[in-house]
Formats: C-alpha cells, sequence, structure tokens
C-alpha cells in the first residue's frame, strides 16, 4: 500500500497537489488518497522520525528496512533455539552455532581453556565445556538478559548515535523502550559492591583478550560501533562485556565521604556527607527511622551514579560521572525514588520496618498471605509504611487489622484506632452537627406529614437556578420589546384633516 | 356491672403485668399490647374528667386555672405510675375549660386573670392522655349550677342549653353506636347498619339528623376521625389517609366554607368504613342557632359558617404544637432553649406554655410562633349576629377492639360512663333509626365502658381526699 501511494504521489506530482504529507514530505491528488496514505506503516514509521527530528525517509528505503528487519527476526527465531555455554570462559553463553564455534576458535578461548586445564589439574576437579539446546523458553529467557544488560549500559553509546545510520526502524522502537526501563534492568543487575567485584572478575579475562586483538572493537569510536554492531549477534556479547569492561576501567570509586552529586569529598563521616547533600542538594533520605544501614545505603547509591552512571531518579545514563551529576543538578533529580513498590524493594536490603510491626506479627503464620486481596495490599501501601513487608503485615494480622469494604478506612488494634486514607483528610477535618436522634413520635409525625418539609432540606439546585434566571430574563426582555414596539407605533397614526378644510 | 366489665377495670399496672387469666383471654389478640396502652390512657382520661366534674359540682374548684392545672397534674401523676419502661406518655391535650360560646383553647397561665365559673355556665372540660402515643382524648359538656349541688337538684336545666347539650351527647351516642356496628353485632351483618354501610357520610347523617331534630347547628372542627399512634389531628401534621368525617375542615384553623379554597377537605375520607383494631375519636360540637340564615354554611345548613368562629379578642394562645415539617435554627437564645425542651422532653402533642421550663419561655414561644415552627392553638368563640350563641362539645375516644371471645368488641376509651348534666329539651328524636342506635340494646353492639378510678386531688384548697385507688 505505501508503494502504491508513493506511485501515485510521484504520478501525481506533476499536477496540483492539493493533498500533501509533510511526515513524508510526498503530495496526493485526492483527499482519499491522502487517508489511506495516514494509515500506512511507512507513513507512522516517518512521523517518529519527525518526532526524534529526523529527516523523513522515502518509500523504497523503508520497503529495504522491512526486509532487512524480517531477515533479523528470522535469525532472531532461529537462534532462541539454540544455545551452548562456555564454560572455561565463564559460562559464557552463545545463541547461535556460528558464534560458538568462532569463539572456540578465538585465540582468548583458548588461553582460557589452557588455564582452565591447569587449575582444574591443581584443584582435582574437572569441569567441561558444556554445549546443548535447551528449550526454546529458557533459551529466551537467557538470551534477553544479557540483551537488556548490555542496552542498559551501552544506553549512553545507543542514544547519541546517529538514528541516519540505525539498521531498522524497529531497532528505534524498540531501543526507545528499553532505554525507558533503564533503570529497572539496571537495578536487576545489582551493580552492588558484590556484583561489581564479580562483573570485573569475570570481564577481566575478557578485556585483556581483547587488548590483544586491538583490531576487533573496544577501541572503536560508539558511532562505528554502533553501526557494525548492528544484530550481528556474534559480536554482541563481546561488545557488552567490552562495554562492562571499559565503564568499570573508567568508574571513579567514591568513597562514603564523598558526595554523590558534586565534587566535594572528604566528609568527616557519612553523616557529614549526607548533612551536605541534603542541604546543598536536597538530598532527602526517606524513613530514616527505620533505616539500619545508611553507609550501605549512601554506598550503593554513589556506586549506581559513579560506576553505572545511571541518575537516581530517572532513566537517564550519562556518558560519564560528570555528565549523569550534571544531569541531576540541572533537573533536580539528586532525589532517592519512593513511590512505588519498586522503588521501595530496591532500598529495602538497608532498612528494617520491623519495629514498626503491630504485636503478634511474629505468631500468626503465613497462610493468610494468599487471601490479601488487591485493594487491600494497596491500602496498606497508602498508610505510608514503606517496604513491601508492610502488605505482609496486613495480611498476617488480618484478624487485628480490620479494613473497611470500601478501602478507605482501617482499623488499629491499638486502642480503637482507625486510620483513614489521606484523600478523604478534608471530611475528617469536618466537625459536623451531630444529626439529632428522633424520637419514636416525632419520627412518626414526620413520616405522616403530607408537607414538604420546610428548612430542613432547602437544597441548592445550579441548573433550576439558571432556568429560573433565565426565564425572568426572557420575560425581561420580551416585556421590553413589547414596549419599544408599542413606543415606535405610538405616534404612527395618521394626522386626521378634514378634506373640507382645503389646504 | 357484667364479669367483663370487672375486667376491664383491673388497675393498669395489674394488666401489664397480665396476672389475671380473663385479663389474658381479652388481649389474646394482634393488638395486645396496644389495646392495653389505650385502655390505661382512656382510664386515665375518665378519672380526671370525672375528678373534675366533681370538683366543679360541689364547688371545691371554679378558677378556670385551678381545674386546668389540676387537670395537667393528675394526668401526669397517672402517667408516671404506670408503664414504667415508656418514655413518651403524659399529656396529648392539655386540659382547657371553654366556657359558653368559648368552643375551643381556653387554658389561662395567669390564676388572677382567669375566669371563675359561674352560675348557668356551660363549660366544656377537655384533656387528652397518651401513653407511648396511643391516645384517648376526651371532652365533657357540663352545666355549672354551683349554687345547687348535683344530687340536691330539683328540675333540669332547660331552654336553649339543653338542647345543646342533648343534641351532642346523643349525636355522640349514636355515632359510637354505629362505628360498633363495624364489628359482629346482632342481627344485621358487620359494617352495615340498617341496610347501608356505615362510612363517614352515614356517620355525617346521623349526625345532622340529631342536630336537625333539637333545632342546633353544628360547628366547624367537628370531627369524627380514625385516630392512630402519635397522631390525633394536629394542625401541625396534615396527615394524607384519614378515615371518617370532619365539617368544615379537619382542623378550626383551616376551616373554610369555600371547597377550592380548603384543600384539606379532600384529605379526609368519607367513604371508606371503619375497620376492626382501629381508634376513632368522636368529637361533636354544637351551638345554638339565632334564626339568621347568613350565618349558616351555605353549602350545609346544619352547620354553621366559618364566620361565626372567631378568635377571641383578650385571650392569646397558650397551647402550641411543634411543627416537625420545619426545622431552622434560631437566634434568640430563649427560642432555642424552648425548641431543645421541646425536642428533648416533650412529645408531639400539644403543650402548655406552663409546662416550659426554660427562662423565658414565652419570649421564646413568640419567636417560634413567628417562624412557624409551633402553631398557637387560638381560643375561638362562636359569635352570633343577634345575641351569643351557647355552645356544648363532646369528645370520645373509642377502640374497635379484636376479642377472642366475642369476635371484636366496642371499648369506650373515654367519655363513657360519665353522667350527662341534667337537661331537659323541648325537642325528641323521631328518627326510628337513630333511636335504635340509642336504645338500652345500642343495636347489639357489644360496649364496654371504661370506668374512672378514684383519684387524690392536689390540696389545693386544704382539701383531704382518699388515696385508695378503687374500682368503680
Amino acid at each position: 500500500m505505501a508503494t502504491t501511494a508513493a506511485a501515485a504521489a510521484a504520478a501525481s506530482a506533476a499536477e496540483a497537489v492539493l493533498y500533501t504529507c509533510n511526515s513524508c514530505a510526498v503530495g496526493f491528488p485526492t483527499a482519499d488518497l491522502q487517508r489511506r496514505h495516514m494509515k500506512t506503516d511507512w507513513h507512522r514509521y516517518n512521523l517518529k522520525r519527525r518526532v526524534a527530528t529526523l529527516p523523513p525517509i522515502s518509500a523504497e528505503i523503508f520497503a529495504e528496512r522491512v526486509l532487512q528487519q524480517m531477515d533479523v527476526t528470522r535469525q532472531n527465531e532461529e537462534r532462541a533455539s539454540y544455545l551452548s555455554v562456555c564454560r572455561a570462559c565463564g559460562n559464557k553463553r552463545f545463541t547461535s552455532a556460528g558464534a560458538y564455534e568462532n569463539h572456540i576458535s578465538s585465540a582468548r578461548h583458548r588461553e582460557n581453556a589452557k588455564r582452565a586445564e591447569e587449575n582444574r589439574a591443581a584443584g582435582g576437579e574437572g569441569e567441561e565445556e558444556e554445549t546443548g539446546s535447551s528449550s526454546s523458553a529458557a533459551a529466551a529467557g537467557s538470551s534477553n538478559v544479557p540483551q537488556i544488560a548490555k542496552d542498559s549500559l551501552a544506553g549512553s553509546a545507543l542514544t547519541v548515535a546517529d538514528a541516519e545510520r540505525e539498521t531498522s526502524f524497529k531497532a528505534l522502537s524498540f531501543r526507545e523502550t528499553r532505554v525507558g526501563g533503564g533503570k529497572k534492568t539496571l537495578r536487576r543487575n545489582h551493580i552492588g559492591p558484590d556484583a561489581a567485584a564479580d562483573t570485573e572478575s569475570t570481564v577481566s579475562s575478557s578485556s585483556s583478550a581483547a587488548q590483544k586483538r586491538p583490531a576487533r572493537k573496544p577501541q572503536a569510536p560508539p558511532k562505528e560501533e554502533e553501526e557494525e554492531e548492528s544484530f550481528d549477534a556474534e559480536d554482541e556479547d563481546e561488545d557488552i562485556d567490552a562495554i562492562i569492561a571499559r565503564k568499570l576501567k573508567n568508574a571513579v570509586k567514591l568513597p562514603v565521604t564523598a558526595c554523590i552529586f558534586c565534587s566535594a569529598a572528604n566528609f568527616a563521616d557519612v553523616n557529614a556527607n549526607v548533612n551536605h547533600m541534603r542541604k546543598d542538594h536536597g538530598f532527602y533520605i526517606p524513613e530514616q527511622d527505620y533505616l539500619v544501614d545508611l553507609e550501605g545505603l549512601i554506598t550503593y547509591l554513589s556506586e549506581k551514579v559513579s560506576i553505572g552512571n545511571a541518575c537516581l531518579y530517572c532513566a537517564f545514563i550519562g556518558r560519564n560521572l560528570n555528565s549523569v551529576r550534571d544531569h541531576m543538578i540541572a533537573k533536580r533529580h539528586c532525589t532517592i525514588p519512593y513511590d512505588t513498590e519498586d522503588d521501595r524493594m530496591e532500598l529495602s536490603d538497608f532498612y528494617d520496618f520491623s519495629s514498626s510491626y503491630p504485636e503478634g506479627y511474629e505468631g500468626s503464620g503465613d497462610d493468610e498471605w494468599d487471601d490479601v486481596s488487591g485493594d487491600e495490599a494497596e491500602a496498606a501501601e497508602e498508610e505510608g509504611e514503606g517496604a513491601g513487608k508492610t502488605v505482609a503485615t496486613a495480611a498476617a494480622t488480618e484478624s487485628t487489622l480490620f479494613l473497611d469494604p470500601s478501602g478507605y478506612e482501617l482499623s488499629l488494634p491499638l486502642a480503637g484506632l482507625r486510620i483513614g486514607h489521606r484523600s478523604l483528610a478534608r471530611y475528617y477535618r469536618q466537625s459536623l452537627r451531630p444529626t439529632p436522634e428522633l424520637r419514636e413520635g416525632q419520627s412518626t409525625v414526620i413520616a405522616a406529614n403530607s408537607r414538604p418539609t420546610i428548612g430542613a432540606a432547602v437544597t441548592y439546585d445550579p441548573v433550576r437556578d439558571r432556568a429560573t434566571k433565565k426565564l425572568w430574563k426572557d420575560q425581561r426582555t420580551k416585556k421590553n420589546q413589547d414596549i419599544r414596539r408599542e413606543m415606535r407605533y405610538i405616534n404612527q397614526q395618521k394626522h386626521f384633516r378634514d378634506p373640507m378644510l382645503g389646504g | 356491672m357484667s364479669d367483663t366489665q370487672e375486667i376491664m377495670l383491673v388497675d393498669a399496672e395489674q394488666q401489664q403485668a397480665g396476672e389475671s387469666q380473663d385479663l389474658k383471654n381479652y388481649v389474646a389478640s394482634v393488638d395486645a399490647p396496644i389495646a392495653l396502652k389505650y385502655i390505661a390512657a382512656g382510664r386515665i382520661a375518665q378519672s380526671v374528667v370525672s375528678v373534675l366534674v366533681r370538683e366543679i359540682s360541689e364547688q371545691r374548684l371554679s378558677n378556670v386555672f385551678d381545674i386546668c392545672a389540676v387537670g395537667n397534674y393528675l394526668v401526669e401523676e397517672e402517667c408516671g405510675k404506670i408503664f414504667k419502661n415508656v418514655e413518651e406518655k403524659g399529656v396529648a391535650n392539655p386540659t382547657c375549660v371553654d366556657v359558653n360560646n368559648c368552643i375551643w383553647g381556653y387554658s389561662p397561665v395567669e390564676r388572677e386573670n382567669a375566669y371563675v365559673l359561674t352560675n348557668g355556665d356551660i363549660a366544656k372540660i377537655s384533656l387528652g392522655v397518651h401513653i407511648d402515643g396511643y391516645s384517648s382524648l376526651v371532652t365533657h359538656t357540663l352545666v355549672v349550677l354551683p349554687t345547687v349541688p348535683v344530687l340536691e337538684q330539683t328540675a333540669p336545666t332547660t331552654g336553649v342549653v339543653a338542647d345543646v347539650v342533648c343534641a351532642t351527647h346523643l349525636a355522640t351516642e349514636a355515632v359510637v353506636t354505629l362505628l360498633g356496628t363495624t364489628l359482629q353485632h346482632a342481627g344485621t351483618p358487620s359494617g352495615f347498619f340498617g341496610a347501608r354501610k356505615v362510612n363517614g357520610l352515614r356517620i355525617k347523617e346521623v349526625v345532622e339528623n340529631v342536630a336537625k331534630a333539637f333545632k342546633v347547628k353544628i360547628l366547624p372542627g367537628s370531627q369524627v376521625r380514625r385516630i392512630k399512634r402519635f397522631l390525633v389531628g394536629q394542625d401541625t401534621v396534615h396527615e394524607v389517609d384519614v378515615k371518617g368525617y370532619a365539617w368544615g375542615a379537619l382542623s378550626i384553623e383551616e376551616a373554610t366554607d369555600d371547597p377550592e379554597e380548603g384543600d384539606l377537605k379532600k384529605l379526609i375520607d368519607s367513604e371508606a368504613a371503619p375497620e376492626l383494631g382501629e381508634a376513632w375519636v368522636v368529637d361533636l360540637a354544637m351551638c345554638s342557632f339565632s334564626g339568621l340564615q347568613a350565618d349558616l354554611n351555605p353549602r350545609n345548613e346544619f352547620q354553621v359558617s366559618r364566620r361565626t368562629i372567631k378568635p377571641h379578642r383578650a385571650l392569646k394562645p397558650t397551647i402550641f404544637t411543634r411543627d416537625y415539617s420545619k426545622s431552622l435554627s434560631m437566634k434568640l437564645k430563649s427560642a432555642r432553649g424552648v425548641l431543645t425542651e421541646i425536642d428533648n422532653r416533650k412529645s408531639v402533642f400539644p403543650f402548655h406554655l406552663s409546662a416550659l421550663e426554660t427562662e423565658g419561655a414565652p419570649l421564646g414561644v413568640a419567636a417560634l410562633v413567628k417562624m412557624g415552627i409551633l402553631s398557637p392553638a387560638t381560643v375561638f368563640t362562636v359569635q352570633g349576629a343577634p345575641g351569643t350563641p351557647v355552645s356544648s362539645r363532646t369528645r370520645t375516644t373509642v377502640l374497635l377492639a379484636p376479642s377472642v371471645k366475642y369476635g371484636g368488641e366496642l371499648v369506650r376509651l373515654s367519655g363513657g360512663e360519665i353522667a350527662p348534666s341534667w337537661v331537659h329539651s323541648e325537642y325528641e328524636i323521631t328518627d326510628a333509626e337513630i333511636l335504635e342506635l340509642l336504645d338500652e340494646k345500642r343495636a347489639g353492639v357489644r360496649v364496654r365502658n371504661i370506668g374512672a378510678v378514684e383519684l387524690e386531688v392536689p390540696a389545693l384548697e386544704g382539701e383531704e381526699e382518699d388515696a385508695a385507688m378503687e374500682i368503680e
């Protein structure tokens, strides 16, 4: 359809072009054609490019890219059913046969294998490389993980890559979504102290291998790297390793006494540092009463910034520490996100909420856990209790805690307190007159009375009020009109003249 | 006195305990507890009225203020003794003594300016008692002869006074019997008297026939109607399903000769027949007629015009009813106090001004009346063009009680068994139907009168009475 539209557009170029598409820079002779064009994938792609302030591409190039993308999809599917692992090189996974064979023949693998042989001889434990194809589901899962990890770390490179050199428009949209979820994937990979060490150990070998093969890629500028990369599965994993290695190598290790957001360092202790961050950058640590590992929290956050170059608050991944610092200060992102369940779970290792649990929580079993409805969990969360453990609390002590069916009020076991939802605060603050309790006689008489009750329920109805006012206005207008009409005709009577008098 | 009557006369407290086996038989019906409350209220009303009549006849009470005070005191006192677990009980209608052409609402607040009964006055003593909303209302017309003790009276009162007293008394008795025909009675099937159905229109016909025979006219405001719990025809309540018949309108205040003007007329259903288990009030007021045609209602020659009834010039209303359809916040402190007191302590029935304890109550009441939250009971008088007419009023409450033994019987809660004054009219009833209603057999209807019990009169004039409560 896209091609027909384009052909039609080309054919009618000479004629008077009445209808155009600005996104695709084409014209149409009729409105119908234009409308049909708007529904094409080509138009949608160009629209996306336009949003990204890129020039439109012609229909032919678009068709080529679509074909290319179809190839890639097919390859991916093939790859998905294949999985092989190289134990010698740190359980390295290969999703295609070619990549695995390449790897086996590579100098790096040979070196690793030799080293492993030596280790095995020393430890007396044999470890052979294993190859096997697993079920497609498992394969899909394993192939996804490194891809996302790569993406999160190589995000900056992708971001700056010139979209002109992109291989497929699908990759564009795909990248967008993945960058959006960058924070999440970063967390999943957990660049904590342990994880970082692990990565370092695994990557060190690859980096050394990379040094031995300088022609291969790490030194290549990001643009070319991106271009070369395309969707070639063979080089993918090496790229990721290289990026991680580079990141780790370039990473500035921040001590706990150094500010996360600026170059200020050498504070006396963590508290002084936190004080500085709070005063100068507005950095606030939530739920300080339950915070048990301040040092760990600060270490975690500073590693996230210094090694991952990730913004604390949004999904932004900086090119280096300075860029992410600039971003956080400029955007006022010097804050810990604490709104969603995921955000809280991320930091839950540093907190201990057990002191806030009601008595008897330990005793009650987890049997009721399954009974928690979504509403209850949500309401419990609303109480600002913080980490996901609150949900467990609410569930475990269901017998003592009672949630109103509406989900807006929670009864606490302590002294019959009731907690209301904050969205209803304005109603709780009201001090209404108590409704008079009617005696039997009074209610009987009121019920028997056929007259409308006056004073008790005088309600203001804006609609009725407006209608009444309009009626009055109409009546007034009509009256004035009548008066004016009368005035106009009052002197229009012909002057009576007696014809007998002549003249 | 029959054995069944004796059962009825058992002390109310005893009745409440339900000790008597006969009583159990009697009350083994759906509305037994309700009937007990009605009967208890009726007994108190009867007792208080008979005490007042006796005191007036024996010249111990003559000041209207005293009469009203004693009446209200006795009602409250007696109600306090029974049905201890019932909160709402007491005065359903403050004691009023309306003299001569005054027909409604005279109950003074000051003793000094109050009317003192004199020889030849026609005094209409009205009061009402309710227990848990089940009310008995009573009005008795008494010809005051202070100089001659009742028992030593040698000659009856005659003249116009005798005519109106006879007419109201006989009309009331006839209507009571007519209501009783609703129940199972000898001869005709229930709900019928003669060959015709008993309903509001039939009652109207009987009453008007009696009035015609005695050449007196019915006053607007007269009514024969069904009453319900807490609903006894207060001015402030506009009920929708009222059975019976009302001359003029449901209340004197609203009465008008113009049917277009008085929409309330439509509220009473004259076609509906009385039914078993209902309580009815028969409230008939009649006055002498001067003969001037202009004083008559143009649509009903047996009824005087609304124009002949006028508020008294000097007497201000002292009885008020709370209108629960209105609730406004008052600015005046005493008004707020009065309103709170009424809502908390008084019920939905009319109350007397002197029953309020709030400081500055009259001021507050005036403000509330102005806002329409309280409805005053205006003191009305009958005015005739040549000379002042004489008026009489009789009110009685009956209960069409279900009975196991007799399949239903008419219990005359109040107004029975109190002998009318000795009067002799020169006219007499000739209508055979009405005579049948009035004779000893009462057209085969079983009527039980609730008798009065002896009450101790508070020592107003240093008099001592026997405190013993005995069965009459």
